[in-house]
C-alpha cells in the first residue's frame, strides 16, 4: 500500500515536471537588463512593471523576465556576457555609452527591423538620429532627459527676482539668495566622482560659448576659452559670488543633491527626470520647484540643451531577437510613452504619444516644458567611446581649480588635462 | 603497483583541490600577466607592448602617487586598528564583575565588522557631512562653529579614510588578539607576579611572545584587506579630492571597469600582486624565528 502512494506521489510529480517542460516549449522567454526593479515601490518601478505586464499580455507566449542590474553596472556587465556568449535578450543602457558599445561589439543594428519604416515614422521619434551611427540604428530611446535648471521660484518671487536671463544674473541671485539664513544659492558638485554628472550640467554651457570636446580626428579640443570660462565660472560660484562652499563643489554628486533635498538650495543645474524626484523628496510642489533653461554668458540666449536618456537595445548573440523587438516596439509605442510620461513624467521619445489626452490636462505641463526646451535649441554632439574618461580628465581640472583657486589656472589645467587625453589614446 | 597506488593515493585526493585552485588562481593570474603585456581592444587582446604598461605605472608621478597612497592607508590602518583592538582586547580579557556586561560589550564591539563596507561608507560620509550630518550640527548648535568637510579637504581626506578603514577592521584584530590572550597561561602571570613583575613587565616578557604569532597573522590579514580595498573608497570619496585617496586598487578598479584599459589593469594587479606576496613572504620569515613556547 505504501509502495503504491508513493509510486503515484512520484507519477504525479513527474507529470507536473513534463507539464511545465512541454510548456515552457511553447514560450519564448526574454531577459530584460534593467537598472529598475520592477518590483520596488516608487513611481518609476511601478510604471517599468505595468509596462512589463502589459507587453506580456499582449503577447502571451513571451514570459518577460527583468534582471535588476545597478545602472554603473550595466555597461561592463553587457559587454562581458556579449563576450562568453550569454548576452540577455534585451538590455538598457545610458545614452553617451553608445559609442562604448557600438564599438565592443556588444550590441547589434536594428536596421532589418525598421528598414521598412517610412520617414514619417522615423521623424516620429523625437531623436531618430541619436542612435545612429554609420547610418546603423542600434537602440530606441524609452525616455529622455534634457538638461536645464530646477530653481525654486518661491524663493525668487519673495525676494522680487526673475528667472535669470545670463550666469552673469545667476551668479548674482545666488549671491544675495545665499544670504537667507541656512540656503545655498547654488548647488552643483563638478567632480571626478561622477564625471557624467559634470558633462550633464557644464557641456551645454562650454558649447554655448563655442566650446567643444573633441577634433574631428578624436585628438581634445576641451582645451579651449569656452572650457576655460565654463570652469571659472564654478571657481567664481564658490569664491567670488560665494553661493556654494567648495566642499559641495567637490562632494559626490548624491551627497549635493541631499542639501536641495533639504529645502536648503535655490538653484540646480540637472536632467528633467530629476525634477519630479526632488519636489518628492523635498516635499514641495511644482509651485517652489520648477525647471528652465541653463543660461549662457550672454543676455536671453539660453544655453542649448542636451538631450540624453536611457536606451534599449538589443545584445550581439541575444537568442530571441524577434521577441526583443516586440519588447522594445512596445515599450517605445505612443501608448505606453503617453503612460511613462504621465505616471513617472518621463519626456515621451514619440511626438505621437502627445496625441493622448493626459496631455490636455495641467499636470502635462512639466512634460510640455521639457519638450519645448529640448526643441528651442537641441545640442547635437556625438560622445565618443571613452565618454567616462574623457569627463574624468575634464572634471579633474574643475576640481584642481576649486581646490587651488590661486595656484592653478584653468586654461592651464585644460592643456595639461587635455595632453594626457592625447597621449593615452595615442595622439 | 601496489606501491605504486599507495604512494600516488595521497596526490589523487587533493588533486580536485588543486584543479579548482588552478581554475580560479593560477589561470586567471597567468591570464593577467599575460595580458599586462598587451594593449587591449576591450576583452581581445590588441598589440603586444611588453613592460610598458609596468614602465608607464612606475615611472610616471600618478603611479608613484598611488603606491605611496596605498602605503599610507595600509600602514595609518593597521597602526590605528591594531592599537584599538589591543587595548581592547586587554580590557575585554579582565575578569568582569557581571558577565552579562562583557558579553554586552562584546557584541557592541563587534558590530563594525557586521556591516557592509557600503553601508560603513554611507555612515561615515554622513556622519561627517558638515551641512547636514549629525556631527556638523552639534557642533554648530554648541560651539558656532562650521567644521571643514574631511572628505573633500585633500589634507583631511585620508587620514577620514584611515579612520574609517580602521574603525571597520579594528574588531576582527580584537577578536583575535582577545582569543589569543585567553590561551596564556594564568599560572606563569602569576609566577611573575610573585616574582615582583610590573603589568607591562608581565606584558612584555610573558604575554606578547606568546601571542606573538596571532599579533603578525592578524597584521597580515588586515595588511591584505586594507592594502586591496575598493568598496570603501569608491563609497566615501570616490579616489578624490584631487586624487588624494587613489590607491592602486581604485585606480585598477577605474582603469578596468570603468575606462576598459584592461592590459592597464592587468599591469596594476600584477603589482598589487607582487606587493602582497612581499607582505607574506615578510610574515613567512617573521615567524620563522625563535619560538618561546
Amino acid at each position: 500500500m505504501k509502495s503504491r502512494i508513493l509510486l503515484m506521489i512520484l507519477c504525479a510529480v513527474m507529470a507536473m515536471v513534463m507539464g511545465n517542460i512541454v510548456f515552457a516549449q511553447g514560450t519564448i522567454k526574454i531577459k530584460l537588463w534593467t537598472f529598475i526593479d520592477p518590483t520596488a515601490e516608487s513611481i518609476r518601478s511601478q510604471a517599468h512593471n505595468y509596462v512589463h505586464q502589459k507587453f506580456m499580455e499582449k503577447y502571451p507566449n513571451i514570459k518577460l523576465e527583468a534582471d535588476v542590474i545597478g545602472w554603473k553596472q550595466l555597461d561592463p556587465m553587457l559587454i562581458r556576457a556579449v563576450k562568453v556568449k550569454q548576452p540577455p535578450e534585451v538590455s538598457m543602457f545610458y545614452s553617451p555609452s553608445l559609442m562604448l558599445h557600438v564599438n565592443a561589439g556588444s550590441i547589434q543594428p536594428l536596421d532589418r527591423f525598421v528598414q521598412d519604416w517610412t520617414d514619417e515614422q522615423k521623424a516620429d521619434f523625437i531623436a531618430w538620429d541619436s542612435t545612429v551611427v554609420n547610418g546603423h540604428k542600434y537602440g530606441f530611446h524609452y525616455d529622455h532627459r534634457v538638461t536645464g535648471m530646477v530653481y525654486r521660484k518661491d524663493i525668487l518671487d519673495k525676494a522680487g527676482f526673475a528667472y535669470p536671463e545670463s550666469l552673469g544674473e545667476l551668479g548674482e541671485q545666488a549671491e544675495k539668495l545665499t544670504d537667507l539664513p541656512d540656503m545655498m544659492g547654488f548647488i552643483n558638485a563638478a567632480n571626478t566622482v561622477s564625471p557624467i554628472n559634470t558633462m550633464e550640467i557644464s557641456m551645454p554651457i562650454a558649447y554655448s560659448e563655442g566650446g567643444r570636446l573633441l577634433h574631428e580626428d578624436g585628438r581634445a579640443a576641451f582645451n579651449s576659452p569656452a572650457f576655460a570660462k565654463t570652469v571659472n565660472y564654478w571657481k567664481k560660484m564658490v569664491y567670488e559670488y560665494k553661493a556654494m562652499p567648495s566642499d559641495v563643489a567637490l562632494m559626490d554628486n548624491e551627497a549635493a543633491n541631499a542639501i536641495l533635498y533639504a529645502g536648503k538650495g535655490v538653484f540646480h543645474i540637472t536632467c528633467s527626470h530629476r525634477v519630479g524626484y526632488i519636489r518628492d523628496r523635498s516635499g514641495l510642489s511644482e509651485k517652489e520647484w520648477q525647471f528652465g533653461p541653463i543660461p549662457s554668458f550672454q543676455p536671453n540666449v539660453p544655453s542649448p540643451t542636451a538631450v540624453f536618456g536611457w536606451v534599449l537595445a538589443i545584445p550581439t548573440g541575444s537568442k530571441e531577437p524577434e521577441a526583443a523587438w516586440k519588447f522594445i516596439e512596445h515599450f517605445t509605442s505612443p501608448e505606453m510613452q503617453a503612460y511613462l510620461a504621465e505616471k513617472p513624467h518621463y519626456m515621451p521619445v514619440r511626438k505621437s504619444a502627445f496625441d493622448y489626452p493626459w496631455f490636455e490636462t495641467p499636470e502635462a505641463s512639466d512634460v510640455y516644458n521639457f519638450f519645448n526646451i529640448a526643441k528651442e535649441k537641441p545640442l547635437a554632439v556625438v560622445l565618443p567611446e571613452h565618454t567616462t574618461e574623457l569627463w574624468t580628465y575634464i572634471s579633474e581640472v574643475f576640481e584642481r581649480v576649486i581646490m587651488e583657486p590661486e595656484r592653478i589656472d584653468a586654461l592651464a589645467g585644460l592643456n595639461e588635462a587635455a595632453e594626457k587625453y592625447n597621449k593615452k589614446f595615442g595622439y | 603497483m601496489r606501491r605504486f597506488r599507495k604512494k600516488a593515493y595521497p596526490y589523487i585526493l587533493i588533486l580536485p583541490a588543486i584543479v579548482l585552485v588552478s581554475m580560479v588562481s593560477f589561470f586567471p593570474m597567468t591570464q593577467a600577466i599575460r595580458a599586462s603585456m598587451y594593449k587591449m581592444d576591450f576583452l581581445e587582446l590588441d598589440e603586444f607592448i611588453g613592460l610598458s604598461h609596468y614602465k608607464d605605472i612606475l615611472v610616471s608621478a600618478e603611479g608613484l602617487r598611488e603606491i605611496f597612497n596605498s602605503f599610507v592607508l595600509t600602514f595609518g590602518t593597521l597602526v590605528l586598528a591594531m592599537s584599538f583592538a589591543f587595548i581592547l582586547a586587554v580590557i575585554l580579557n579582565r575578569p568582569f564583575r557581571f558577565k552579562i556586561v562583557r558579553t554586552i560589550f562584546r557584541s557592541v564591539l563587534i558590530l563594525p565588522y557586521a556591516i557592509s563596507w557600503l553601508i560603513a561608507g554611507l555612515l561615515w560620509m554622513w556622519l561627517l557631512s558638515p551641512h547636514h550630518g549629525p556631527v556638523g550640527y552639534l557642533l554648530r548648535s554648541l560651539f558656532n562653529w562650521t567644521m571643514p568637510a574631511p572628505l573633500t579637504t585633500p589634507s583631511l581626506a585620508m587620514p577620514t579614510l584611515i579612520q574609517t578603514t580602521a574603525w571597520r577592521l579594528f574588531p576582527l584584530a580584537m577578536l583575535f588578539i582577545l582569543a589569543s590572550l585567553q590561551t596564556v597561561p594564568l599560572n606563569l602571570l602569576e609566577a611573575a607576579k610573585i616574582d615582583g613583575a610590573t603589568g607591562w613587565q608581565s606584558f612584555r616578557f610573558i604575554t606578547f611572545p606568546l601571542i606573538k604569532n596571532t599579533v603578525l597573522v592578524t597584521m597580515v590579514l588586515l595588511t591584505l584587506f586594507t592594502f586591496n580595498m575598493v568598496t570603501l573608497i569608491i563609497t566615501l570619496t570616490g579616489g578624490g579630492p584631487g586624487h588624494a585617496t587613489t590607491t592602486l586598487a581604485f585606480r585598477t578598479f577605474q582603469e578596468s571597469f570603468q575606462f576598459w584599459h584592461l592590459g592597464y589593469a592587468s599591469a596594476l594587479a600584477v603589482i598589487i600582486f607582487i606587493f602582497n606576496i612581499g607582505f607574506s613572504l615578510l610574515y613567512i620569515r617573521i615567524l620563522k624565528t625563535e619560538r618561546y613556547y
